[in-house]
């Protein structure tokens, strides 16, 4: 019982944002947690590779839906190589009115018509022609969407450390900078550990993602600058003190924002899934998914953190913690 | 801010939303939806390597000769666009996709060249010159030099037989001697016989000379000899080899225009339209097509729209049990956050031409969680406020100045991704950063407006305010922050 109410106790202080966490005090752990973490997606990446979709490495997919026979995998299998067309992935719905089809671009095998191939899984699985999907890619369809990927994102970066300097100050870039590199570092490595496919579609969304994470960052760099204005030379305690205040503050405004933010996110997903000519989406909302989650806890122990220090740096800051270290004794 | 102020703001606001409802339901203005919601096909087309830098001048002559073969189509409502240095093609409803592409990636380099020699399957040089006759060429074969070519394939747009497995033909050729360029005008016509189908073709005047003087040269060849063939090549293949006639004479040539006999109706009338249209002034790759059926685009559309709504109701949910009455009023926000997003998708797609796709119902799903924070920070910031030992009604007031400055700092950066993204990206994801700038834009007006007036007025109300249910007294100074207060005594009645 009493354990109960402690329990309540705690809980409700946390959502009345009455906690004392010590984010920036613990930073060393938290730096070695987050090293642990970069260093264990480098890895995944460098030895699990990605597992990029036919949209980077070209091909032909074909949705069929409403089938009205019943089919086997190995049946469309079957049909496509006597049509000359070897290298297929068939995926069927769980009710098996539908199949995902992916093969190696069409109009690179010899003398295969699309036409042909449509015809030919029409017939075997009673579904009307116009009944299929095809999506054609090229090979260069992928390259070409990243590198205007790449494209805006230095101009956003750029906009963006101009906008923070100018609203906020330049280590506040510099601290936001690095979370959204660490932000997105994490999200490619959970890509390449799990072996989510990579379409364009999360490229794209791993771009929102920088967007969601300087939100998240700024808000509560927004919050230290305002708790901060009014700290003199003569304060009571130190930048980082302050800061870690603030950080308690924003703390269930952060975690609540990312549950309303991952709850339809998470909707999506669960749609997307249920769909199979909806790769968009699905693909959209699993990079959002990862990388709000990433981007929400970063905001926390990699940006703050690092402010701090930077800050810390300052002779301002550093002259104030060196004055209330000497008068607790050092023991702060 | 004054309560009549909050009134006037909140009454305006409601105004606004609400004339912009009446129109569209007076103008009777549906969304206007994309093709992956309501079917089609959609090409999109990127230049081919090796071709120096792209020119735009060169990127908007080849929509114009894109858009021209795609009327011919007779496709409704077709739409060309340029995204970046690619071009999109969107053709609604059911179309024959392989055919659409065809007609639209065709380069169409059409060059007359003398014939050297015929190289059947089976001479001992077939194998040693001109390349395999399966593969697709990368350019058009040089002008100025002799070439050997490929033969087209019998009754190609048929499409019955496989017919890969007969060897075709190769030619030797001549440079070219007339180029499509000299062609003015091509119209498909059917024989007197009425058995098959050929393209006639007007020459401008120098092309008319140049193909008199070939044919007369020609002529002089002996009746049956393969150096009295003419080769038409069509984007590097022979599209037919006619003889020249036995009754032309030697050094007098045809003059008046030329034909290219080919085998069924429509492919008269997409070489027909191909030909006229002229060569594309740059060659293109297919990047992208995709295509789906009206009956696919509504199941993704009612999949978007459930997304949508069950994410709504499950924050609307959360909102409710973390902050009772004050989340009652969030929802309300998000309601109107909702009706507005709707209601200018509707708008700007009958005003603008903006096309909703699965990608941009992604993009507001997505902001609802960036409406929801504006709330949120709003209502922590006002239990900040509450916590400082505020008066209920000046700490909505403090509190909301704070958290604007917030949610304008955070909606800016919000928004600066989302018109990089708008401006620079390419492909499906234009539309979703189109909603999302949206929402973000609507979501501090919202912010501005709507929210402030109500959780004002809500604080003004003493009957509202001191409501156990609504929440605005659970914080305080006083109470030494213990919110079961208010509701122990709700419990003891």
């Amino acid at each position: 019982m009493t354990t109960a109410t402690a329990e309540q106790g705690r809980l409700r202080r946390f959502f009345e944002g009455e906690t004392h966490f010590d984010f920036v005090g613990r930073s060393r752990q938290w730096l070695i947690i987050t090293l642990v973490v970069l260093a264990v997606c480098v890895a995944a990446v460098v030895l699990r590779g990605l597992n990029f979709g036919i949209d980077f490495t070209g091909g032909t997919s074909l949705v069929v839906e409403s089938a009205t026979r019943s089919f086997s995998a190995s049946e469309i299998r079957d049909t496509l190589s006597g049509l000359g067309v070897d290298e297929a992935t068939v995926q069927l719905t769980t009710d098996g009115s539908g199949a995902l089809v992916s093969t190696t671009a069409l109009d690179e095998v010899a003398g295969v018509q699309q036409r042909e191939v449509v015809a030919a899984l029409a017939d075997l699985t009673g579904a009307q022609v116009e009944q299929i999907e095809v999506s054609a890619i090229g090979p260069r369809w992928g390259e070409q969407i990243s590198r205007q990927a790449i494209r805006a994102l230095l101009v956003f970066l750029l906009l963006v450390t101009v906008y923070i300097s100018l609203r906020f100050e330049w280590r506040m870039a510099v601290a936001a900078l690095v979370t959204l590199l660490h932000d997105v570092a994490v999200t490619i490595g959970i890509y390449a550990l799990i072996g989510f496919q990579v379409t364009p579609a999360s490229v794209i969304a791993l771009l929102t993602i920088l967007g969601y994470s300087l939100y998240d960052t700024v808000v509560v760099f927004d919050r230290i600058t305002e708790d901060t204005e009014r700290l003199g030379s003569s304060a009571s305690r130190t930048y980082s003190d302050v800061a870690n205040q603030s950080l308690n503050s924003v703390l269930v405004r952060s975690l609540s924002t990312s549950i309303t933010s991952l709850l339809p996110v998470g909707t999506l997903l669960f749609v997307g899934a249920q769909l199979l000519g909806a790769a968009t989406l699905e693909d959209l909302a699993l990079a959002l998914f990862i990388g709000m989650a990433v981007g929400t806890y970063s905001s926390l122990i990699v940006a703050t953190p690092l402010l701090c220090w930077l800050k810390e740096r300052e002779p301002r800051w550093a002259e104030l913690r060196h004055r209330l270290e000497t008068r607790r004794g050092g023991a702060v | 801010m004054s309560k009549k102020g909050l009134v006037a703001t909140l009454v305006a606001f409601v105004a606004v939303v609400g004339a912009m409802w009446a129109a569209i339901f007076a103008l009777g203005w549906q969304p206007q939806l994309g093709l992956d919601l309501r079917g089609g096909v959609t090409i999109t087309l990127i230049p081919a390597p090796n071709q120096g830098e792209i020119d735009q001048e060169k990127l908007d002559q080849t929509v114009t000769v894109i858009r021209q073969r795609v009327d011919a189509l007779g496709v409704a409502e077709p739409d060309i666009a340029r995204q970046g240095d690619t071009v999109q093609v969107q053709l609604p409803g059911v179309v024959d996709q392989q055919r659409a592409e065809e007609v639209i990636g065709r380069t169409a380099v059409l060059q007359f060249r003398r014939v050297l020699s015929i190289i059947p399957p089976g001479d001992p040089r077939y194998n040693e010159v001109g390349g395999d006759c399966d593969s697709i060429l990368d350019g058009p074969p040089p002008a100025d030099q002799e070439v050997v070519l490929c033969g087209q394939e019998p009754d190609l747009a048929a499409g019955t037989e496989d017919a890969t497995d007969t060897p075709l033909t190769k030619y030797e050729l001549g440079p070219v001697e007339v180029a499509g360029d000299d062609v003015d005008d091509a119209t498909a016509e059917l024989e007197q016989t009425g058995l098959s189908w050929f393209v006639s073709l007007d020459f401008s005047r120098e092309g008319d000379q140049a193909f008199q003087q070939l044919t007369g040269e020609l002529a002089c060849e002996q009746v049956g000899a393969p150096t009295r063939q003419l080769a038409i090549v069509l984007d590097g293949r022979v599209e037919s080899a006619p003889e020249v006639n036995a009754d032309v004479g030697c050094g007098q040539g045809i003059s008046g225009g030329g034909i290219i006999t080919v085998g069924g109706e429509q492919e008269a009338r997409d070489l027909a339209v191909v030909l006229r249209t002229g060569a594309l002034p740059l060659q293109l790759e297919f990047a992208q097509s995709q295509s789906v059926s009206p009956t696919l685009g509504r199941e993704s559309l009612v999949a978007g729209l459930q997304a949508g709504f069950f994410g709504l109701l499950l924050v609307a949910i959360y909102m409710i049990v973390l902050y009772r009455g004050l989340g009652a009023l969030a929802v309300l926000e998000l309601a109107m956050f909702g009706v507005i997003v709707y209601g200018l998708v509707i708008v700007l797609g009958n005003t603008v031409g903006f096309t909703l796709t699965l990608a941009g119902i992604a993009g507001i799903i997505v902001s609802i969680g960036i409406a929801a924070d504006s709330s949120i920070i709003y209502r922590e910031r006002y239990r900040d406020e509450r916590r400082a030992g505020r008066t209920v009604r000046s700490a909505a007031e403090h509190s909301f100045r704070k958290a604007f400055r917030t949610n304008l700092t955070g909606n800016t950066v919000s928004f600066m991704a989302a018109v990089v993204l708008w401006l620079l990206a390419i492909g499906p994801v234009r539309g979703f950063a189109f909603t999302l700038g949206l929402s973000t834009l609507v979501d501090t007006l919202l912010f501005a407006a709507f929210t402030r007036s109500t959780f004002g007025l809500v604080a003004r109300n003493p009957r509202l305010a001191n409501a156990p249910w609504m929440g605005l007294r659970t914080v305080s100074a006083d109470s030494d922050g213990s919110p079961q207060r208010p509701r122990q005594k709700v419990k003891s009645r």
